[in-house]
Protein backbone atom coordinates (compact mmCIF):
# COMPACT_ATOMS: atom_id res chain seq x y z
CA UNK A 1 0.00 0.00 0.00
CA UNK A 2 1.11 3.60 -0.74
CA UNK A 3 1.51 5.98 1.75
CA UNK A 4 0.19 9.66 0.80
CA UNK A 5 4.15 11.00 0.73
CA UNK A 6 4.55 7.96 -2.22
CA UNK A 7 1.60 9.26 -3.71
CA UNK A 8 3.00 12.65 -3.97
CA UNK A 9 6.20 11.32 -4.89
CA UNK A 10 4.39 9.82 -7.83
CA UNK A 11 2.90 12.61 -9.04
CA UNK A 12 5.78 14.29 -8.76
CA UNK A 13 7.71 11.45 -11.39
CA UNK A 14 4.60 11.35 -13.61
CA UNK A 15 5.06 14.68 -14.15
CA UNK A 16 1.58 15.61 -12.67
CA UNK A 17 0.48 18.54 -11.34
CA UNK A 18 -1.97 17.06 -8.41
CA UNK A 19 -3.07 19.67 -5.55
CA UNK A 20 -2.41 18.34 -1.91
CA UNK A 21 -6.51 18.29 -1.35
CA UNK A 22 -6.86 15.46 -4.23
CA UNK A 23 -3.76 13.27 -2.81
CA UNK A 24 -5.72 11.27 -0.30
CA UNK A 25 -7.83 10.81 -3.07
CA UNK A 26 -5.75 9.19 -5.32
CA UNK A 27 -3.54 7.36 -2.82
CA UNK A 28 -7.11 5.83 -1.36
CA UNK A 29 -7.64 4.62 -4.92
CA UNK A 30 -4.46 3.73 -6.48
CA UNK A 31 -4.80 1.43 -2.78
CA UNK A 32 -7.74 -0.04 -3.51
CA UNK A 33 -6.22 -1.43 -6.95
CA UNK A 34 -3.18 -2.55 -5.59
CA UNK A 35 -5.29 -4.82 -2.97
CA UNK A 36 -7.15 -5.75 -6.06
CA UNK A 37 -4.03 -7.07 -7.36
CA UNK A 38 -3.23 -9.67 -5.08
CA UNK A 39 -5.16 -12.07 -6.66
CA UNK A 40 -2.13 -12.65 -9.25
CA UNK A 41 0.12 -13.82 -6.90
CA UNK A 42 -0.86 -17.10 -6.57
CA UNK A 43 -0.49 -17.71 -10.74
CA UNK A 44 1.79 -20.29 -11.17
CA UNK A 45 4.30 -18.64 -12.84
CA UNK A 46 7.32 -20.32 -12.01
CA UNK A 47 9.96 -20.50 -15.17
CA UNK A 48 6.72 -19.15 -17.22
CA UNK A 49 8.09 -16.68 -20.27
CA UNK A 50 6.82 -13.67 -20.08
CA UNK A 51 4.41 -12.24 -23.66
CA UNK A 52 5.17 -8.88 -24.00
CA UNK A 53 2.29 -8.74 -26.76
CA UNK A 54 -0.23 -11.44 -28.04
CA UNK A 55 1.37 -11.10 -31.63
CA UNK A 56 2.99 -14.79 -32.57
CA UNK A 57 5.34 -12.50 -35.01
CA UNK A 58 9.28 -12.97 -34.28
CA UNK A 59 10.90 -9.96 -34.69
CA UNK A 60 9.93 -7.57 -37.46
CA UNK A 61 12.47 -5.63 -39.34
CA UNK A 62 12.01 -3.26 -42.09
CA UNK A 63 14.36 -2.98 -44.67
CA UNK A 64 17.08 -0.81 -44.14
CA UNK A 65 16.52 1.79 -46.68
CA UNK A 66 15.69 5.47 -46.48
CA UNK A 67 11.91 6.04 -47.18
CA UNK A 68 9.99 9.76 -47.28
CA UNK A 69 9.46 10.99 -44.08
CA UNK A 70 7.33 13.87 -42.11
CA UNK A 71 8.67 17.33 -43.41
CA UNK A 72 10.04 19.67 -41.24
CA UNK A 73 7.24 21.63 -41.23
CA UNK A 74 4.66 19.42 -40.45
CA UNK A 75 6.42 18.26 -37.51
CA UNK A 76 6.86 21.46 -36.08
CA UNK A 77 2.90 22.30 -37.10
CA UNK A 78 1.07 21.41 -33.75
CA UNK A 79 3.95 22.47 -31.13
CA UNK A 80 2.72 25.79 -28.56
CA UNK A 81 6.28 27.36 -29.05
CA UNK A 82 9.39 27.18 -32.14
CA UNK A 83 12.48 28.89 -32.77
CA UNK A 84 13.20 27.64 -36.63
CA UNK A 85 13.50 24.17 -36.90
CA UNK A 86 13.40 23.22 -33.11
CA UNK A 87 10.70 23.31 -30.24
CA UNK A 88 11.15 25.74 -28.13
CA UNK A 89 10.44 25.42 -24.02
CA UNK A 90 10.73 27.45 -21.16
CA UNK A 91 14.02 27.39 -18.86
CA UNK A 92 14.94 23.92 -17.36
CA UNK A 93 16.70 25.47 -14.27
CA UNK B 1 -33.59 4.35 -37.54
CA UNK B 2 -30.35 2.27 -38.56
CA UNK B 3 -29.46 2.18 -41.70
CA UNK B 4 -26.95 -0.18 -43.84
CA UNK B 5 -24.03 0.47 -46.57
CA UNK B 6 -26.70 -0.96 -49.17
CA UNK B 7 -29.52 2.01 -47.86
CA UNK B 8 -26.86 4.92 -47.86
CA UNK B 9 -24.89 3.61 -50.63
CA UNK B 10 -28.43 4.09 -52.72
CA UNK B 11 -28.36 7.79 -51.40
CA UNK B 12 -25.81 7.75 -54.05
CA UNK B 13 -24.37 11.76 -53.73
CA UNK B 14 -26.86 12.59 -51.49
CA UNK B 15 -25.44 9.77 -48.92
CA UNK B 16 -23.01 12.35 -46.79
CA UNK B 17 -25.68 14.86 -46.97
CA UNK B 18 -28.18 12.48 -46.01
CA UNK B 19 -25.34 11.65 -42.64
CA UNK B 20 -24.54 15.52 -41.76
CA UNK B 21 -28.20 16.44 -41.75
CA UNK B 22 -29.05 13.56 -39.45
CA UNK B 23 -25.82 14.57 -37.10
CA UNK B 24 -26.56 18.42 -37.08
CA UNK B 25 -29.56 17.33 -35.45
CA UNK B 26 -28.13 14.73 -33.22
CA UNK B 27 -28.42 15.90 -29.42
CA UNK B 28 -26.27 12.87 -28.45
CA UNK B 29 -23.21 13.80 -28.21
CA UNK B 30 -21.62 11.16 -30.88
CA UNK B 31 -19.39 13.08 -32.61
CA UNK B 32 -16.59 15.57 -31.47
CA UNK B 33 -15.79 16.86 -34.54
CA UNK B 34 -17.92 17.09 -37.73
CA UNK B 35 -16.53 17.30 -41.22
CA UNK B 36 -19.22 19.13 -42.58
CA UNK B 37 -17.67 19.92 -46.01
CA UNK B 38 -17.71 15.92 -46.48
CA UNK B 39 -18.74 14.59 -49.97
CA UNK B 40 -17.71 11.75 -52.38
CA UNK B 41 -14.81 12.67 -54.28
CA UNK B 42 -16.36 13.05 -58.07
CA UNK B 43 -14.01 9.46 -58.98
CA UNK B 44 -15.11 7.56 -56.22
CA UNK B 45 -15.44 3.94 -56.78
CA UNK B 46 -14.34 1.33 -54.34
CA UNK B 47 -16.23 -1.02 -52.09
CA UNK B 48 -17.43 2.10 -49.88
CA UNK B 49 -18.26 4.56 -52.87
CA UNK B 50 -19.92 7.44 -51.56
CA UNK B 51 -20.49 6.12 -48.15
CA UNK B 52 -20.01 7.97 -44.75
CA UNK B 53 -18.10 6.28 -42.38
CA UNK B 54 -17.41 8.12 -38.86
CA UNK B 55 -14.08 7.26 -36.92
CA UNK B 56 -13.46 7.51 -33.27
CA UNK B 57 -11.66 10.41 -32.39
CA UNK B 58 -8.10 8.58 -31.06
CA UNK B 59 -7.33 7.64 -34.91
CA UNK B 60 -5.52 10.21 -37.10
CA UNK B 61 -7.23 12.23 -39.63
CA UNK B 62 -5.13 14.66 -41.68
CA UNK B 63 -6.23 17.99 -41.56
CA UNK B 64 -9.15 17.50 -39.25
CA UNK B 65 -9.00 17.55 -35.37
CA UNK B 66 -8.34 14.58 -33.46
CA UNK B 67 -8.32 15.21 -29.68
CA UNK B 68 -9.05 11.41 -27.78
CA UNK B 69 -11.55 12.84 -26.07
CA UNK B 70 -9.06 14.38 -24.22
CA UNK B 71 -8.31 18.47 -22.91
CA UNK B 72 -4.59 17.76 -23.39
CA UNK B 73 -5.31 16.90 -26.88
CA UNK B 74 -7.43 19.71 -27.97
CA UNK B 75 -5.97 21.26 -31.25
CA UNK B 76 -4.12 19.12 -32.72
CA UNK B 77 -4.70 18.61 -36.21
CA UNK B 78 -2.35 15.64 -37.65
CA UNK B 79 -0.16 15.98 -40.94
CA UNK B 80 -0.95 12.63 -41.64
CA UNK B 81 -4.00 10.02 -41.32
CA UNK B 82 -4.14 6.12 -39.92
CA UNK B 83 -3.51 3.71 -41.70
CA UNK B 84 -6.91 2.60 -41.96
CA UNK B 85 -7.99 6.43 -42.74
CA UNK B 86 -6.15 6.20 -45.51
CA UNK B 87 -7.49 2.49 -46.94
CA UNK B 88 -11.33 3.69 -46.18
CA UNK B 89 -10.32 6.45 -48.26
CA UNK B 90 -8.89 4.72 -51.24
CA UNK B 91 -12.50 2.45 -51.27
CA UNK B 92 -13.67 5.33 -51.34
CA UNK B 93 -15.45 6.19 -48.09
CA UNK B 94 -16.53 9.72 -47.00
CA UNK B 95 -14.68 10.32 -43.51
CA UNK B 96 -18.13 12.24 -42.11
CA UNK B 97 -16.31 13.09 -38.56
CA UNK B 98 -14.83 12.09 -35.42
CA UNK B 99 -16.92 9.87 -32.57
CA UNK B 100 -17.05 10.72 -28.63
CA UNK B 101 -15.13 8.50 -26.78
CA UNK B 102 -14.17 8.30 -23.10
CA UNK B 103 -10.49 10.52 -22.71
CA UNK B 104 -8.49 7.80 -24.65
CA UNK B 105 -10.90 5.21 -24.10
CA UNK B 106 -10.25 4.64 -20.89
CA UNK B 107 -12.74 2.60 -19.20
CA UNK B 108 -14.29 4.72 -16.40
CA UNK B 109 -12.77 8.16 -17.66
CA UNK B 110 -14.92 11.04 -18.63
CA UNK B 111 -14.87 12.39 -22.07
CA UNK B 112 -13.63 16.15 -22.38
CA UNK B 113 -16.80 16.86 -24.91
CA UNK B 114 -19.69 15.35 -22.40
CA UNK B 115 -21.60 12.70 -22.52
CA UNK B 116 -22.73 9.81 -24.51
CA UNK B 117 -26.12 8.93 -24.66
CA UNK B 118 -27.64 6.34 -25.86
CA UNK B 119 -29.79 6.24 -29.01
CA UNK B 120 -32.38 4.05 -27.62
CA UNK B 121 -32.93 5.54 -23.94
CA UNK B 122 -31.12 8.91 -24.13
CA UNK B 123 -31.20 8.67 -20.33
CA UNK B 124 -28.73 5.48 -20.12
CA UNK B 125 -24.99 5.89 -21.55
CA UNK B 126 -24.22 5.07 -25.17
CA UNK B 127 -21.48 2.98 -24.14
CA UNK B 128 -17.54 3.83 -23.39
CA UNK B 129 -17.30 4.99 -27.18
CA UNK B 130 -20.01 6.70 -29.51
CA UNK B 131 -19.64 4.85 -32.03
CA UNK B 132 -21.79 2.11 -32.00
CA UNK B 133 -24.85 4.92 -30.69
CA UNK B 134 -23.48 7.01 -34.20
CA UNK B 135 -24.34 3.57 -35.70
CA UNK B 136 -27.47 3.00 -33.91
CA UNK B 137 -28.63 6.63 -34.54
CA UNK B 138 -28.60 6.11 -38.17
CA UNK B 139 -26.36 8.67 -38.74
CA UNK B 140 -23.77 6.34 -40.17
CA UNK B 141 -23.68 2.78 -41.50
CA UNK B 142 -20.21 1.92 -39.85
CA UNK B 143 -17.66 3.18 -37.63
CA UNK B 144 -14.44 2.62 -36.63
CA UNK B 145 -13.19 2.59 -33.47
CA UNK B 146 -10.18 1.11 -31.31
CA UNK B 147 -11.16 -1.53 -28.66
CA UNK B 148 -9.05 -2.22 -25.48
CA UNK B 149 -10.76 -3.41 -22.51
CA UNK B 150 -14.28 -3.77 -24.48
CA UNK B 151 -14.32 0.05 -25.96
CA UNK B 152 -16.02 -0.74 -29.58
CA UNK B 153 -17.78 -3.93 -28.07
CA UNK B 154 -19.80 -3.09 -25.15
CA UNK B 155 -20.23 0.23 -26.86
CA UNK B 156 -21.72 -2.27 -29.10
CA UNK B 157 -23.65 -4.25 -26.86
CA UNK B 158 -25.45 -1.26 -25.06
CA UNK B 159 -26.44 0.37 -28.76
CA UNK B 160 -27.86 -3.24 -30.30
CA UNK B 161 -25.30 -2.87 -32.86
CA UNK B 162 -22.70 -5.79 -34.61
CA UNK B 163 -18.98 -5.44 -34.16
CA UNK B 164 -16.02 -6.89 -34.74
CA UNK B 165 -12.42 -7.06 -33.57
CA UNK B 166 -10.15 -8.96 -35.69
CA UNK B 167 -6.94 -11.09 -34.65
CA UNK B 168 -4.03 -8.84 -33.16
CA UNK B 169 -2.25 -7.75 -36.48
CA UNK B 170 -4.99 -7.91 -38.91
CA UNK B 171 -5.63 -4.42 -39.01
CA UNK B 172 -2.66 -1.54 -38.66
CA UNK B 173 -2.49 0.34 -35.59
CA UNK B 174 -0.37 3.56 -37.68
CA UNK B 175 -2.06 6.47 -36.64
CA UNK B 176 -3.87 5.21 -33.48
CA UNK B 177 -3.22 7.19 -30.81
CA UNK B 178 -3.67 4.45 -27.80
CA UNK B 179 -2.30 4.30 -24.78
CA UNK B 180 -1.95 0.42 -24.18
CA UNK B 181 -0.32 -1.14 -27.17
CA UNK B 182 -0.39 -4.36 -26.69
CA UNK B 183 -4.16 -4.72 -26.12
CA UNK B 184 -5.43 -1.94 -28.32
CA UNK B 185 -6.68 -2.76 -31.47
CA UNK B 186 -8.76 -1.40 -34.52
CA UNK B 187 -12.46 -2.81 -35.21
CA UNK B 188 -15.43 -1.81 -36.81
CA UNK B 189 -19.18 -1.72 -35.81
CA UNK B 190 -22.00 -1.65 -37.95
CA UNK B 191 -25.90 -2.38 -38.15
CA UNK B 192 -24.73 -6.29 -38.99
CA UNK B 193 -22.38 -8.47 -39.13
CA UNK B 194 -21.93 -7.79 -43.33
CA UNK B 195 -21.40 -4.89 -42.72
CA UNK B 196 -18.53 -4.68 -40.00
CA UNK B 197 -16.80 -7.18 -42.26
CA UNK B 198 -17.01 -4.95 -45.31
CA UNK B 199 -15.53 -2.12 -43.75
CA UNK B 200 -12.86 -4.38 -41.91
CA UNK B 201 -11.79 -6.31 -44.99
CA UNK B 202 -11.20 -2.28 -46.53
CA UNK B 203 -8.96 -1.61 -43.25
CA UNK B 204 -6.98 -4.97 -42.87
CA UNK B 205 -3.80 -5.76 -44.54
CA UNK B 206 0.20 -5.71 -44.29
CA UNK B 207 1.55 -2.15 -43.15
CA UNK B 208 5.23 -1.98 -41.91
CA UNK B 209 5.09 1.05 -40.11
CA UNK B 210 2.89 -1.04 -37.12
CA UNK B 211 5.08 -3.88 -36.49
CA UNK B 212 2.76 -6.06 -35.05
CA UNK B 213 0.67 -6.14 -38.58
CA UNK B 214 0.26 -9.73 -39.85
CA UNK B 215 2.05 -10.25 -43.08
CA UNK B 216 -0.67 -11.32 -44.56
CA UNK B 217 -4.38 -10.30 -45.25
CA UNK B 218 -7.13 -11.63 -42.56
CA UNK B 219 -9.49 -13.45 -45.07
CA UNK B 220 -12.83 -13.01 -43.68
CA UNK B 221 -14.72 -15.61 -45.68
CA UNK B 222 -15.24 -18.89 -45.61
CA UNK B 223 -15.90 -19.15 -42.14
CA UNK B 224 -16.65 -23.25 -39.97
CA UNK B 225 -20.68 -23.83 -40.72
CA UNK B 226 -22.67 -24.24 -37.19
CA UNK B 227 -23.50 -27.20 -37.90
CA UNK B 228 -21.42 -29.97 -36.05
CA UNK B 229 -19.52 -26.65 -34.32
CA UNK B 230 -18.64 -27.07 -30.83
CA UNK B 231 -19.27 -24.41 -28.72
CA UNK B 232 -17.83 -23.31 -25.01
CA UNK B 233 -18.72 -21.41 -22.18
CA UNK B 234 -16.33 -20.81 -19.33
CA UNK B 235 -18.41 -20.51 -16.34
CA UNK B 236 -16.36 -18.11 -14.62
CA UNK B 237 -17.32 -15.87 -17.98
CA UNK B 238 -21.28 -16.15 -16.61
CA UNK B 239 -20.20 -14.73 -13.50
CA UNK B 240 -21.79 -10.96 -11.87
CA UNK B 241 -24.05 -11.17 -15.28
CA UNK B 242 -27.44 -9.86 -14.46
CA UNK B 243 -30.30 -11.97 -14.61
CA UNK B 244 -32.59 -10.71 -17.74
CA UNK B 245 -29.13 -10.21 -19.70
CA UNK B 246 -28.23 -14.25 -18.51
CA UNK B 247 -31.75 -15.24 -19.91
CA UNK B 248 -30.66 -13.82 -22.68
CA UNK B 249 -27.97 -15.97 -23.26
CA UNK B 250 -29.43 -18.78 -22.45
CA UNK B 251 -31.71 -18.00 -25.12
CA UNK B 252 -28.52 -17.71 -27.55
CA UNK B 253 -27.33 -21.21 -26.58
CA UNK B 254 -30.47 -22.12 -27.53
CA UNK B 255 -30.44 -20.87 -30.82
CA UNK B 256 -26.98 -22.30 -31.78
CA UNK B 257 -27.99 -25.81 -30.58
CA UNK B 258 -30.78 -25.25 -33.09
CA UNK B 259 -28.48 -24.24 -35.63
CA UNK B 260 -26.22 -27.32 -35.19
CA UNK B 261 -24.00 -26.24 -32.52
CA UNK B 262 -23.04 -28.27 -29.10
CA UNK B 263 -22.56 -25.94 -26.39
CA UNK B 264 -21.07 -27.04 -23.16
CA UNK B 265 -19.80 -24.95 -20.42
CA UNK B 266 -16.53 -25.43 -18.88
CA UNK B 267 -14.10 -23.75 -16.32
CA UNK B 268 -11.40 -21.56 -17.79
CA UNK B 269 -8.61 -21.80 -14.48
CA UNK B 270 -6.81 -18.07 -15.94
CA UNK B 271 -10.19 -16.27 -15.70
CA UNK B 272 -9.67 -15.26 -12.20
CA UNK B 273 -6.53 -13.51 -13.72
CA UNK B 274 -7.37 -11.73 -16.11
CA UNK B 275 -8.89 -8.35 -15.35
CA UNK B 276 -6.23 -8.20 -13.20
CA UNK B 277 -3.21 -8.58 -15.72
CA UNK B 278 -5.17 -6.41 -17.89
CA UNK B 279 -5.53 -4.03 -15.85
CA UNK B 280 -1.36 -3.82 -14.23
CA UNK B 281 -0.45 -3.78 -18.39
CA UNK B 282 -2.53 -1.39 -19.54
CA UNK B 283 -1.17 1.12 -16.70
CA UNK B 284 2.16 0.27 -17.01
CA UNK B 285 1.48 1.14 -21.02
CA UNK B 286 -0.02 4.00 -20.50
CA UNK B 287 2.32 5.89 -17.95
CA UNK B 288 4.75 5.34 -20.97
CA UNK B 289 2.53 5.94 -23.84
CA UNK B 290 0.87 9.02 -22.50
CA UNK B 291 4.49 10.50 -21.55
CA UNK B 292 4.35 12.31 -25.02
CA UNK B 293 1.60 14.59 -23.93
CA UNK B 294 4.07 17.70 -22.27
CA UNK B 295 3.04 20.44 -23.91
CA UNK B 296 6.17 20.29 -26.37
CA UNK B 297 5.23 18.91 -29.40
CA UNK B 298 1.71 19.43 -30.15
CA UNK B 299 -1.66 19.97 -28.03
CA UNK B 300 -1.71 23.12 -25.76
CA UNK B 301 1.00 24.08 -22.99
CA UNK B 302 -0.46 25.65 -19.91
CA UNK B 303 2.94 28.71 -19.67
CA UNK B 304 5.20 28.28 -16.48
CA UNK B 305 8.23 29.52 -15.75
CA UNK B 306 10.90 26.48 -15.98
CA UNK B 307 10.37 23.36 -17.97
CA UNK B 308 9.25 21.02 -15.33
CA UNK B 309 6.28 23.12 -14.25
CA UNK B 310 5.41 23.60 -17.60
CA UNK B 311 4.49 19.60 -18.22
CA UNK B 312 3.38 19.14 -14.68
CA UNK B 313 0.77 21.72 -15.17
CA UNK B 314 0.34 20.36 -18.70
CA UNK B 315 -0.08 17.26 -17.77
CA UNK B 316 -2.94 18.14 -15.02
CA UNK B 317 -5.25 18.81 -18.11
CA UNK B 318 -5.18 14.94 -18.08
CA UNK B 319 -8.37 14.17 -16.85
CA UNK B 320 -8.12 12.15 -12.76
CA UNK B 321 -8.38 8.40 -14.06
CA UNK B 322 -5.71 9.34 -16.82
CA UNK B 323 -4.01 10.95 -14.09
CA UNK B 324 -4.21 7.79 -12.10
CA UNK B 325 -3.67 5.66 -14.57
CA UNK B 326 -0.40 7.19 -15.19
CA UNK B 327 1.16 7.18 -11.27
CA UNK B 328 -0.46 3.30 -11.09
CA UNK B 329 1.80 2.50 -13.60
CA UNK B 330 4.56 4.12 -12.78
CA UNK B 331 3.89 2.71 -9.08
CA UNK B 332 4.18 -1.02 -10.61
CA UNK B 333 7.23 -0.20 -13.33
CA UNK B 334 8.95 0.48 -10.15
CA UNK B 335 11.80 -1.46 -9.32
CA UNK B 336 10.38 -2.33 -5.58
CA UNK B 337 7.22 -3.72 -7.54
CA UNK B 338 8.11 -4.70 -10.95
CA UNK B 339 8.78 -8.57 -10.16
CA UNK B 340 5.81 -8.98 -8.01
CA UNK B 341 3.42 -7.21 -10.69
CA UNK B 342 3.98 -6.40 -14.10
CA UNK B 343 6.71 -9.02 -14.52
CA UNK B 344 4.28 -10.88 -12.67
CA UNK B 345 1.15 -10.27 -14.88
CA UNK B 346 3.55 -10.66 -18.17
CA UNK B 347 3.73 -14.26 -17.00
CA UNK B 348 0.16 -15.07 -15.98
CA UNK B 349 -0.37 -13.59 -19.49
CA UNK B 350 1.59 -16.06 -21.09
CA UNK B 351 -0.50 -18.87 -19.21
CA UNK B 352 -3.80 -17.00 -19.99
CA UNK B 353 -2.91 -17.21 -23.88
CA UNK B 354 -1.63 -21.31 -23.07
CA UNK B 355 -5.02 -22.34 -21.73
CA UNK B 356 -6.93 -20.49 -24.81
CA UNK B 357 -4.42 -22.52 -27.02
CA UNK B 358 -5.49 -25.49 -25.29
CA UNK B 359 -9.29 -24.75 -25.02
CA UNK B 360 -9.63 -24.33 -28.82
CA UNK B 361 -7.95 -27.17 -28.78
CA UNK B 362 -11.60 -28.94 -27.80
CA UNK B 363 -13.63 -26.09 -29.27
CA UNK B 364 -14.39 -24.57 -32.60
CA UNK B 365 -15.56 -21.27 -30.58
CA UNK B 366 -16.38 -19.59 -27.41
CA UNK B 367 -19.76 -17.46 -26.50
CA UNK B 368 -20.44 -15.11 -23.47
CA UNK B 369 -22.26 -12.27 -22.47
CA UNK B 370 -20.73 -9.07 -24.20
CA UNK B 371 -21.48 -6.60 -20.96
CA UNK B 372 -22.63 -7.99 -17.91
CA UNK B 373 -25.76 -5.43 -18.04
CA UNK B 374 -27.47 -3.25 -20.56
CA UNK B 375 -26.59 0.05 -20.45
CA UNK B 376 -26.32 1.90 -17.13
CA UNK B 377 -27.87 5.33 -16.35
CA UNK B 378 -26.42 8.13 -17.44
CA UNK B 379 -24.27 9.95 -14.91
CA UNK B 380 -24.26 6.82 -12.63
CA UNK B 381 -22.21 4.00 -12.00
CA UNK B 382 -20.62 2.89 -16.22
CA UNK B 383 -20.68 -0.63 -15.53
CA UNK B 384 -18.42 -3.98 -14.54
CA UNK B 385 -15.23 -2.58 -13.06
CA UNK B 386 -16.54 1.25 -12.85
CA UNK B 387 -15.63 1.38 -8.96
CA UNK B 388 -12.45 0.62 -10.08
CA UNK B 389 -11.31 2.26 -12.81
CA UNK B 390 -10.45 -1.04 -14.37
CA UNK B 391 -9.12 -0.95 -17.95
CA UNK B 392 -11.63 -4.06 -18.49
CA UNK B 393 -15.12 -4.35 -18.09
CA UNK B 394 -15.07 -8.07 -17.57
CA UNK B 395 -12.70 -11.18 -17.77
CA UNK B 396 -14.26 -12.26 -21.14
CA UNK B 397 -13.24 -8.61 -22.58
CA UNK B 398 -10.26 -8.92 -20.66
CA UNK B 399 -8.88 -12.29 -21.97
CA UNK B 400 -10.03 -11.63 -25.68
CA UNK B 401 -7.64 -8.73 -25.86
CA UNK B 402 -4.81 -10.63 -23.59
CA UNK B 403 -4.62 -13.46 -26.06
CA UNK B 404 -5.32 -11.22 -28.94
CA UNK B 405 -8.31 -13.07 -30.36
CA UNK B 406 -10.69 -12.03 -33.11
CA UNK B 407 -14.15 -11.35 -31.18
CA UNK B 408 -17.37 -10.04 -32.35
CA UNK B 409 -20.66 -9.19 -30.81
CA UNK B 410 -24.19 -9.26 -32.03
CA UNK B 411 -27.36 -7.95 -30.23
CA UNK B 412 -29.11 -11.53 -28.48
CA UNK B 413 -32.23 -9.62 -27.34
CA UNK B 414 -33.55 -6.88 -25.76
CA UNK B 415 -35.17 -5.92 -21.84
CA UNK B 416 -37.49 -3.36 -22.59
CA UNK B 417 -35.76 -1.20 -25.28
CA UNK B 418 -31.91 -1.85 -24.12
CA UNK B 419 -30.13 -4.47 -26.16
CA UNK B 420 -28.17 -7.36 -24.87
CA UNK B 421 -25.08 -8.19 -26.56
CA UNK B 422 -23.49 -11.54 -27.44
CA UNK B 423 -19.49 -12.11 -27.66
CA UNK B 424 -18.58 -14.83 -29.85
CA UNK B 425 -14.58 -15.26 -29.52
CA UNK B 426 -12.44 -17.51 -31.66
CA UNK B 427 -9.40 -18.92 -31.58
CA UNK B 428 -6.10 -16.71 -32.45
CA UNK B 429 -6.15 -15.95 -36.54
CA UNK B 430 -9.34 -18.14 -36.44
CA UNK B 431 -11.60 -14.59 -37.87
CA UNK B 432 -13.42 -16.14 -40.48
CA UNK B 433 -15.29 -18.91 -38.05
CA UNK B 434 -16.52 -16.06 -35.74
CA UNK B 435 -17.48 -13.97 -39.01
CA UNK B 436 -19.69 -16.77 -40.09
CA UNK B 437 -21.03 -17.97 -36.39
CA UNK B 438 -21.88 -14.22 -36.09
CA UNK B 439 -23.64 -14.12 -39.63
CA UNK B 440 -25.52 -17.42 -39.13
CA UNK B 441 -26.67 -16.15 -35.27
CA UNK B 442 -27.83 -12.66 -36.68
CA UNK B 443 -29.55 -14.54 -39.83
CA UNK B 444 -31.26 -16.82 -37.52
CA UNK B 445 -32.73 -13.98 -34.95
CA UNK B 446 -34.69 -10.51 -35.70
CA UNK B 447 -32.68 -8.53 -33.00
CA UNK B 448 -30.88 -6.39 -35.89
CA UNK B 449 -34.51 -4.48 -36.61
CA UNK B 450 -36.16 -4.35 -33.10
CA UNK B 451 -36.39 -1.81 -31.73
CA UNK B 452 -35.72 1.03 -33.87
CA UNK B 453 -33.71 3.70 -32.32
CA UNK B 454 -34.49 7.19 -32.56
Amino acid sequence: MIQKDETKELAWVARIAVEDKDIPEFQDKINKKLEYYTVIADAPTDSVKKTVNPSRLNTVLRKDVVVPSMSVEDALKNAPDVYETSFKIPRIL
Amino acid sequence: MTKDIAAFKAAGSKAALDSLDKIKKDDLGTFITVCSDAKAADSAAGPLAGVPIAVSDNISTKGVETTCASHIVKGYVPPFSGKAVDDLEKAGAVIIGKTNMNEFGLLGAASAYGPIKNPRDKSKKGGPSASAAAVAAGEVPAAVCSDAGGLLRVSASFCGTAAFKPSYGAVSRFGLIYYTGSLDQIGVTATTVSDAVTVLDVISGNDNRDTTSLPEKMNYTGGKSLDGCKIGIPEEFLEDVSADVLKTFEEAVATFEKLGAKCMKFSLKTAKYMQSVHDIIAAGESSAMLAKFDGTRFGPRVEADNWHEMISKTRGLFGPVAQRRIMTGIHLLMAGQYNDYYMKSMQTRTLIIDEFESVFKEYDLLISPTAKTVAPDLGGACGGGCDLELSSYSAAIAGVDLAGLPAASVPCGFIGNLPAGLQIIGGYLKDADVVAAAEAFENATDFVKFPEAV
